[in-house]
């Protein structure tokens, strides 16, 4: 059978004198304290290479075997450029690494970015605006999916391309809803279902729970479950002029309560949920991958990374399971990744001319060439059944996205090709990550998961729970405008 | 008439001093330039608004103001902070000792066993913490299975509000092996003959352990307390992989806090005047230790 994955993812000399050593160690230090000075992009920029030889930039984005790959096929198709690659580090929910070079004068040329923390950042100058660039060469916006261009825009200004998207997406197994008489082919659409279905698919061993129908806190370790909870349940995160912060109004208050008695209800109660999910912390397998929970909300991306599993016969959808008060709303919400551009480099031409290369069709097809062959080796390695099919992480330029459909999801088995197209349904409905997280985005990110643990722990109700995060975020969001106006 | 000897340009004393001084030139640039610069600036810049992308703004002694009037979570990770200080600085002290204590017996293959309680001292510290992240995992990691085979639940462990700071000095405690080995060189520093005049006068094990073992040996703990507690002040990395903090701040330590507000939240001003409260705290506390050292730290040269 064939299977879909995608793409994520010193010593003196006796000889010597001591004169000519003193000497000798002035000199060393000197050419240290020289080093301690390199040259900043400025200065590199002087250093202009002859006209005849490559220019090299330097790009921070993950460093693995499919980025090396797919630079080396950028370079052999652009010979006039050579890349650097450097690991952009922990980047998700802030992104201290490339804050800190940039400030420093020492960014990389182009930087990978993720759009939680996009518009705090944008707005405080970290990415030079492309929108010269852009109408210069004739790079419609329109060609982009319109979520992603959103969270990237500040001000009526774009600041980088974006890459990838990501949805949350709702996934079931089949075999277990088998096993427990429910219709394979129909996931939940409201919470009641989630409810009704839940403890049915929960499995028992004396008065221990062996199986979950239903875990709210899914993935293990992820700090941002709550967001889409409240979504479900009819929740913004902040006003429409982007200056108030909404998180403990009603309907997030109400998304944690449910959340919280899901767990006690059909959960076995904090500690032994909590103690089965930390036992997957940290494993590159999930609870439901390994079939130890029926139905969780996670994202788009796993759609083919769970194909990886034999066993598994899953099912899912990206439009997820809303509140009874919200029935019938089509909720989402998207992130993802985007390519940018250092506001002090010099070789903007060589970094944009990588910008547009890797949101093309030419990046899909190589992305696509190199990671089938590492996944076909990994398939070797691990002795799975049948051959691979390696599908790209969707991209976000349209025609790079028509490009793959006809090229790679075409070719996808049936039920993964369902999938797909469910998910990118559900970004035409999809709110963006940079939108919902404004110019506070570091403060509200670790207000969900103080708030998230706190109510889970009981340390605090949800409405106190929200109360506090609210409160820390509103602060960062006051300050945020105040120093935005006053610059 | 034979001509006058040339008066050296330099005595030999002179010459050494600057022979001296060049060696020493290249680190004392090093240590203005990477050391005393930046203490400097972070002084300067705990009176400042700095987001380190946008100009730095003097703002007074607001940060200082807003850390003791408006901010919970300062109190809250000095809390959590004095909570580890105080419960795993004596702890680390004590199984220091009790470990040389046993590792100073003459029994055979001492070495060995000397050499597997340093090792987790010398393993690189996130190594560590992702090793403790499963050992303590509540379900199948090897302390809770441990305790299930003789009929005890163990708790959550990092994820639990109770247990997540011991579960954090536990882990710490893993590491005692450099303290140990400091106090195993003081007890082999401990003259023979004291523990034999003892003996001909009557003291029992306990008495002479008492009255010879640790007076003698009090240098060498007040050494290991005072580098305890300071470490224990800027406790960071495990917390920092083991748990961010949580769950819900009950792991968020002073210097975790102080990395968000600078690194996450680019709060640089703010966190650079929590460094220097900090710095403060952590110096009266030494100098507090130091005052206090007469009264139980035995110098044989000074009663000499």
């Amino acid at each position: 059978m064939a299977r879909v994955t995608t793409e994520e993812s010193t010593n003196v000399q006796a000889g010597v004198s001591r004169r000519n050593f003193l000497k000798g160690t002035a000199a060393a230090a000197g050419l240290t304290l020289a080093a301690c000075v390199a040259p900043g992009p400025q200065a590199a920029s002087d250093m202009a290479a002859p006209a005849d030889e490559p220019v090299n930039i330097q790009i921070w984005w993950r460093i693995n075997p499919t980025t090396e790959g797919v630079i080396q096929v950028f370079q052999e198709q652009h010979p006039e450029i050579t890349i650097s690659l450097g690991d952009l580090g922990e980047a998700v929910y802030g992104t201290p690494k490339y804050v800190t070079a940039v400030a420093a004068g020492k960014g990389p040329d182009v930087s990978y970015q993720n759009r939680h923390t996009f518009r705090q950042f944008a707005s405080r100058n970290l990415y030079r605006p492309i929108e010269d660039l852009l109408e210069r060469d004739n790079v419609e916006k329109g060609n982009f999916m319109a979520g992603p261009i959103a969270d990237l825009t500040w001000q009526g200004t774009l600041y980088g391309l974006p890459h990838t998207a990501g949805t949350r997406y709702f996934f079931w197994n089949r075999t277990h809803f088998e096993e427990a008489g429910l219709d394979p082919d129909v996931g939940p659409e409201t919470w009641d279902d989630i409810m009704e279905m839940a403890p049915q698919l929960n499995k028992m061993e004396g008065d221990r729970i062996v199986r979950y129908g239903f875990l709210p806190h899914f993935p293990p370790g992820l700090s941002d479950q709550l967001l889409i909870y409240a979504m479900e349940n009819g929740g913004v995160s902040q006003s429409e002029d982007g200056r108030t912060n909404l998180i403990n109004t009603d309907p997030w208050v109400e998304a944690l309560e449910w959340c919280v008695h899901m767990i006690d209800e059909f959960g076995g109660g904090n500690a032994a949920a909590s103690s089965f999910m930390e036992g997957f912390a940290g494993q590159p397998v999930d609870p439901f991958a390994q079939g130890q929970v029926s139905m969780c909300s996670y994202g788009n991306w796993m759609i083919g990374r769970y194909a990886k599993f034999p066993d598994l016969d899953y099912d899912g959808t990206g439009l997820m399971p809303v509140s009874p008060s919200n029935e019938g709303a089509q909720v989402n919400w998207s992130c993802g990744w985007t390519f940018v551009i250092d506001p002090n480099t010099e070789l903007v031409e060589q970094g944009w001319e990588f910008l547009k290369w890797v949101i093309s069709e030419k990046y899909v097809r190589a992305a696509g060439t190199v990671g089938l062959e590492l996944e076909k080796a990994e398939w070797a390695r691990q002795q799975l059944p049948g051959e691979p099919i390696f599908a790209p992480t969707p991209p976000v330029y349209q025609p790079a996205m028509q490009f793959m459909l006809d090229e790679y999801y075409s070719v996808l088995p049936e039920r993964q090709k369902i999938m797909m197209q469910r998910y990118l349904d559900s970004e035409t409905f999809s709110v963006g990550c940079g939108q919902i997280a404004g110019l506070a985005a570091a403060e509200l990110w670790i207000g969900f998961k103080n708030a998230w643990e706190s109510a889970l722990t009981k340390k605090q109700t949800p409405q106190e729970a929200l109360d506090a995060s609210h409160a820390d975020v509103q602060k960062a969001l006051d300050a945020a405008w105040e120093n935005l106006e006053s610059a | 008439m034979s001509a006058a000897q040339p008066k050296p340009r330099f005595t030999n004393a002179a010459r050494e001093a600057l022979t001296c001084y060049l060696f020493l030139l290249p680190w004392g640039l090093g240590f203005l330039a990477f050391v005393i610069g930046p203490v400097a600036a972070s002084f300067v810049l705990g009176f400042m608004d700095y987001e380190i992308v946008t100009p730095a703004r003097w703002v007074g002694l607001a940060n200082y103001i807003e850390l003791f009037t408006d901010d919970a979570r300062f109190g809250m990770s000095m809390g959590n902070t004095l909570y580890y200080v105080l419960v795993f600085v004596p702890l680390h002290v004590i199984v220091a000792t009790l470990l040389a204590l046993l590792l100073n017996q003459k029994a055979r293959g001492i070495a060995v066993y000397r050499t597997l309680f340093y090792v987790p001292s010398i393993v690189p510290i996130v190594a560590g913490a992702i090793l403790w992240v499963w050992i303590l995992q509540p379900e199948w990691g090897l302390i809770n299975s441990t305790l299930r085979s003789v009929g005890i639940e163990g708790p959550l462990w990092l994820a639990s509000l109770t247990w997540s700071k011991p579960a954090l000095i536990l882990m710490a405690l893993w590491g005692s092996g450099a303290a140990m080995i400091i106090v195993l060189a003081g007890l082999q520093g401990v003259p023979q003959h004291l523990y034999e005049a003892a003996e001909i006068d009557g003291a029992n094990r306990w008495q002479r352990f008492q009255h010879v073992t640790i007076p003698m040996l009090s240098p060498t703990l007040f050494f290991i307390l005072v580098l305890s507690v300071i470490a224990s002040f800027q406790v960071f990395t495990t917390a920092y992989v083991m748990t961010g903090g949580g769950p819900a701040e009950s792991t968020l330590f002073y210097m975790l806090y102080l990395y968000r507000r600078a690194f996450v939240l680019l709060d640089m001003g703010y966190a650079a005047s929590m460094a220097w409260i900090l710095f403060v705290a952590v110096l009266a506390l030494t100098l507090v230790q130091f005052k206090l050292a007469s009264r139980w730290v035995y110098y044989e040269a000074e009663q000499s």
